[in-house]
């Protein structure tokens, strides 16, 4: 934790939503992001995130420093994402225009990191609806799991504490969602190095 | 060493994870696992799904998106300042209670202010208690409110007798009375004929006896089922030949 962002707290504690704004800045992308891959929908994540620092500023006096601010952060973001249900549905339907523009930046954003051919978009959109599909049919619990130790890098002992289990579930509870997604993704026996790009691993898909 | 398989594998997401996360194969798990084609298999198969995830990554937002979004989160965040501002601490509470001036009629004031002196003077004129009316006063502990006995109405039987002839009844308003004052009675007839060495069937005899005797020689018993027991019982003794009859 920098000395500006103890202050930045500090002064978040006592009622400053420009220093939580501020706060938010340096940390929200990484909220964002879990949220998206925790949902793969950019209305819902706005949302889950935006809900998530509206509660981290409710308990800011709560924070004592023991942990990291990201940390502290991240522990209302997974108590968050489980009690999210379904509660955001209907809001997205409503507020299918704002989406629309939502998206448009977004693909704008991603269309403009690497540059693709018509072909090779078409079969990522089908490889991203297709992940998102297998995603989805996992349990809240067990795809937060997966997505706190796959990109937030979390140790098991963390993601026991942050989703209130033993060790050991959250080690068979992964084991078992990675089994799941590879039956789901239809992934098959490969050849060596399977992981790097250009591998020979056999799918059921166009991948 | 034999290899297990159930025990590697319950393992392989651990090497799967640590993996993808860019730190080094462990070379005594990677051994373990190429030792069972089985193993190997699983371990190359759940590899490649997490980089199949990696792959099929959802794009994240362009810098110009976060604008809005701190914008909007600014917005939510204001309103719920409004919604529910922060506790102010006692001092700032206390100030603001101090400086708030709130009016009140002059009438209603005086009022008031005549009211609580009156309270005021009473309370101070009420005779407090001295010491020797504390050391007279029953203490808590000690002091009991005595049973109130419920308020009965007299009861008035009338029983016919077929002589003239005194009748004493004594009627016991209290059950345990009446009860301890049979027993005494059968004590005392008991110790009668003890005394004249009868055996106990003779006794119980000689008790149902007495009773018999006393109902027929003496009087009509009146049915006095489902009668109440008073505190005061009056009984008038129908003579025959009398007035009332």
């Amino acid at each position: 934790m920098t000395h500006n962002e103890s202050d930045l707290i500090k002064r978040a504690q006592s009622g400053d939503t420009a220093a939580l704004c501020l706060l938010a800045e340096n940390h929200q992308q990484r909220i964002y992001a879990l949220a998206l891959r925790f949902c793969r929908n950019h209305a819902e994540a706005e949302d889950l995130s935006q809900e998530v620092w509206l509660k981290a500023f409710a308990a800011i006096r709560s924070f004592r420093g023991e942990a990291s601010f990201h940390t502290w952060l991240r522990h209302i973001a997974v108590n968050t994402f489980l009690d999210h249900k379904r509660r955001v549905r209907h809001r997205r339907e409503s507020a299918a225009g704002a989406e629309f523009e939502l998206l448009e930046a977004i693909d704008g954003a991603g269309a403009g990191v690497t540059p693709t051919t018509p072909e090779e978009d078409i079969q990522r959109k089908i490889l991203v609806d297709r992940v998102t599909a297998a995603l989805a049919e996992l349990p809240a619990r067990q795809r937060l799991m997966l997505l706190l130790k796959h990109y937030e890098g979390m140790t098991y002992e963390e993601i026991a504490s942050a989703c209130g289990c033993s060790v050991g579930t959250v080690k068979k509870s992964l084991f078992r969602t990675l089994t799941k997604l590879r039956q789901r993704l239809g992934v098959a026996a490969c050849a060596e190095k399977p992981y790097a790009a250009g591998s020979s691993c056999t799918t059921n898909g166009f991948y | 060493m034999m290899h297990n398989c159930r025990e590697t594998r319950s393992r392989l997401a651990e090497l799967v994870f640590d993996c993808s996360a860019g730190e080094h194969e462990p070379e005594h798990g990677i051994a373990e696992i190429k030792a069972c084609a089985g193993c190997l298999e699983q371990y190359q198969a759940l590899r490649a799904t997490l980089g199949l995830l990696d792959r099929g990554d959802v794009h994240h937002p362009a810098e110009s998106y976060w604008t809005g979004y701190n914008e909007r989160l600014r917005q939510h965040l204001t309103a719920l300042q409004q919604q529910s501002p922060p506790p102010e601490s006692p001092g700032r509470w206390w100030k603001s209670f101090t400086g708030r001036s709130i009016p009140v009629p002059l009438p209603v004031a005086a009022a008031v202010a005549l009211l609580l002196v009156a309270t005021s003077v009473l309370t101070l004129r009420r005779p407090q208690p001295t010491m020797l009316t504390q050391m007279h006063a029953p203490s808590p502990t000690t002091a009991r409110p005595l049973p109130v006995a419920p308020a009965l109405s007299p009861q008035v039987v009338e029983a016919p007798v077929l002589r003239e002839k005194l009748v004493t009844r004594i009627v016991y308003v209290e059950r345990t009375r009446r009860a301890a004052s049979q027993k005494r009675q059968e004590r005392v007839v008991a110790r009668q004929l003890k005394g004249a060495s009868i055996p106990t069937a003779a006794i119980n005899k000689t008790r149902s006896e007495h009773n018999a005797d006393d109902d027929i020689a003496y009087f009509t018993r009146t049915n006095l089922e489902g009668f109440q027991p008073s505190n005061n019982l009056q009984i008038n003794i129908l003579k025959p030949g009398s007035k009332d009859d």
